[in-house]
């Protein structure tokens, strides 16, 4: 029989530092993983950027130069002899590929959705802690081809693929070199990390919730990577497909795309988007959860409406589904095909104002405390708003008709990712620091850090809606004297955005080695959003829940 | 506290123990904790197949579907694998019976290993411990040797399974 000494002494030694950061199988750990890689992925595309926004600074090719390209020398200097423009679409290519696949999504689902999910609904672990493991590796090598693939030889003779993070035919069909094959595989493994992370999401979501916690009573952040994960599970497949057919027409002479052996680019990016639009639900949704855990706690109130909000959110999902060819109106669909996705991509904004009605809702009559995670979850409310309306300009198929290509769409991603999902992630980590870490995030610090974040993003792209509708086109290494002013002012933001980020590393650095330490487990008080998670000490021990959480530790509704 | 040596017995616990004469008077069988019911399963995988099957129709009849079908394959093929692979572990059993004169404790596990204690339950105490690394851990004692049960429930269900015990020993005595 299982003798009673059988659970009597936690028997297990402390692993050691390889083990516990290579090896791990611990959802926590594999957690913060997840956020240091996606951080330091996040900083080299974020050079990128900023090297980019240095060329666009002033009309005229000042800094990728054929004949070597300058960094600091470029600096007021003048016009190169011949422009690389195959370096810019590398740049492009190497900072949407980084930012779509290695960055956010890691980052919310990854990062946030393994540390905090399975503490919500009070599971000791994922239902597969060494599958966690295998996931967060493939992402690890996914990223590391995604910047191989910028240094090995590729299109134009040169280093790189200059094809867009989309990786559109005919383009990603003939460009030179194998940096397209390693891009693909890049985006192959990052798929496969993902489907797998989908799989153990699914799992532990289901099958290891605490007793009592019936679906409808899971936390809004559980629920949130829960949806992502049935996203990423019915889309990557998809992506796996249209990139697999890539790769066999460049290596292996079939004609998917080729038209003139009776393929079809179309094709390509028919499937590219059925992938390509619920992605950017899976950047964001996890980003919803979060948003709805800070804003209730710094209001001190429950959030307003659960199940709308659960509601709203599998149906942002499901919607995601059926309005991809709204990126494709200019390909030559017919106006049937383009108002049906036209209406169909309208429809979206109904649920997701549900959510952003329900947040200021959960405002309003509460105690509102202004500190610093509710400074990104209000920046995020207003400017996901914002950026979610020029959203429903361009779902205008003849509006769109100009738009498309311009700078407008720039703007309107940029709104609702970098002011959205990335503000989302700093709401994360600031409302989590201390639980992660046991020491506190510094407030004053962390204000300097959102409001320089805030006025640096803003001013990068708010005047690319001006550039867009002066008909500025994107993926352009320079441009017509008529467009320098707001290009100007777009790159001075971009320069105090990435200043700011330079600030919240030391910031982290800082907190990590002096921050005072926190031993209160509900630090932000007693308005906070009675989730699991503040039930624990700072940091969480190595295993949590081992012992099933009864349902007075989580069940705070008045009446059930 | 008790012999740490488990004691195995043979390939099906339903060896030759004492043959149970007398009527069962408290029959028990404790499982982990799952979420998912198995109707839960069936509606998932129904649904994440309903999802994958919709990209694959308009692509019937081409050679793309081929290439489609292989990824959405895999990928359903996995979920169900591990999902059921989940369903197996949680197949750990433990089935208390209690006769008259004989109490039995068998547990099942999912590697296959299956343990049986047996005793006079006369002679037998059943004991909640606390200070132990387990909430109110609930241990048989009896047979010479002393035996967990329920690790793995709630510490309420524990409790309760520790009433319901010690009511139907009380009974016999």
């Amino acid at each position: 029989m299982a003798d009673a000494t059988l659970h009597a002494a936690d028997g297990h030694e402390k692993p050691s530092f390889f083990v516990r950061w290579f090896m791990s199988t611990n959802h926590k750990d594999i957690g913060i993983l997840y956020l240091v890689v996606s951080a330091l992925l996040g900083f080299i595309s974020v050079a990128f950027t900023v090297y980019m926004r240095m060329e666009l600074m002033e009309p005229g090719v000042q800094y990728m130069c054929a004949e070597g390209a300058r960094v600091l020398s470029g600096i007021g200097a003048e016009d190169c002899q011949n422009p690389n423009g195959h370096l810019w679409n590398v740049m492009v290519t190497a900072h949407g590929i980084l930012m779509m696949f290695f960055v956010v999504i890691p980052a919310l689902f990854g990062g946030f959705g393994n540390y905090f999910m399975p503490l919500m609904i009070g599971a000791p672990d994922m239902a597969f802690p060494r599958l966690n493991n295998l996931s967060f590796w493939l992402f690890v090598v996914g990223g590391s081809l995604a910047v191989l693939s910028t240094v090995v030889p590729g299109g134009n003779g040169q280093l790189g693929s200059g094809i867009g993070w989309v990786l559109y035919a005919p383009l990603s069909t003939t460009e030179q070199g194998f940096s397209t094959d390693i891009a693909i595989f890049a985006v192959h493994v990052s798929g496969a990390s993902s489907i797998l992370g989908a799989i153990n999401i699914i799992t532990t979501f289901l099958n290891m919730r605490a007793p009592g916690m019936s679906l409808f009573k899971v936390p809004l952040f559980a629920w949130s990577i829960f949806i992502t994960a049935f996203l990423i599970l019915l889309a990557l497949p998809v992506l796996a497909g249209a990139i697999t057919m890539l790769l066999t027409d460049r290596n292996f002479g079939t004609a998917f795309f080729d038209p003139a052996n009776g393929g079809d680019p179309v094709l390509y990016q028919h499937l590219l988007w059925f992938f390509g639009h619920p992605e950017v639900y899976i950047v964001i949704v996890p980003g919803f959860g979060i948003v709805s855990h800070v804003i209730a706690t710094f209001s001190r109130k429950p959030i307003f409406g659960y199940m709308p909000m659960v509601w709203a959110m599998i149906a942002i999902g499901v919607l995601g589904f059926v309005v991809w060819a709204h990126h494709m109106y200019t390909v030559g669909m017919s106006i049937t095909q383009q108002s049906y996705f036209m209406l169909a991509t309208m429809v979206i904004a109904v649920p997701t104002g549900v959510k952003i009605f329900s947040w200021i809702a959960t405002m309003w009559g509460g105690s509102v405390q202004f500190k610093t995670p509710m400074l990104w979850a209000i920046g995020f409310l207003f400017l996901f708003t914002f950026g979610g309306v020029t959203g429903v300009v361009l779902s205008q198929a003849p509006v769109d008709r100009i738009y498309h290509d311009t700078y407008y769409v720039v703007a309107h991603f940029h709104y609702v990712m970098s002011l959205g999902a990335v503000f989302c992630i700093f709401a994360g980590i600031t409302y989590w620091f201390t639980k992660m870490t046991g020491r506190e995030f510094p407030e004053l610090a962390g204000k300097i850090h959102f409001w320089m974040m805030f006025i640096g993003a803003n001013l990068t792209f708010f005047p690319q809606h001006f550039l867009g509708r002066q008909g500025m086109p994107r993926r352009y290494i320079d441009y017509s004297e008529a467009f320098a002013f707001y290009n100007y002012i777009s790159s001075i933001g971009a320069f105090i955005a990435f200043a700011s980020f330079l600030l919240f590393f030391g910031i982290v650095f800082y907190a990590l080695k002096f921050g005072r330490k926190v031993e209160e487990p509900m630090y932000w008080g007693e308005g906070t959003d009675p989730t699991l998670e503040w039930t624990l000490p700072n940091p969480p021990p190595e295993h949590t829940f081992e012992q099933l959480p009864t349902q007075d530790m989580w069940d705070k509704q008045p009446h059930h | 506290m008790a012999d740490r040596k488990p004691h195995q017995s043979g390939a099906g616990a339903q060896n030759a123990a004492a043959p149970l004469h007398s009527e069962i008077i408290f029959e028990a069988e404790l499982r982990p904790h799952r979420s998912l019911t198995r109707g839960g399963v069936v509606w998932l995988l129904g649904i994440v197949f309903a999802g994958l099957l919709f990209t694959l129709i308009p692509f019937l009849g081409t050679s793309v579907a081929w290439v489609l079908l292989g990824f959405k394959g895999a990928t359903l093929l996995m979920l169900g694998g591990f999902i059921l692979a989940h369903e197996r572990a949680a197949v750990l059993t433990e089935h208390i019976t209690l006769c008259a004169h004989h109490i039995r404790v068998d547990r099942y596990e999912p590697s296959g290993r299956n343990l049986s204690w047996e005793a006079n339950p006369y002679w037998v105490e059943a004991h909640l411990h606390q200070n132990h690394r387990i909430e109110d851990y609930l241990t048989l004692k009896g047979g010479g040797r002393e035996i967990e049960i329920g690790a793995f429930l709630t510490p309420e269900a524990r409790r309760k399974l520790y009433r319901d015990v010690t009511n139907a020993i009380a009974r016999i005595r």
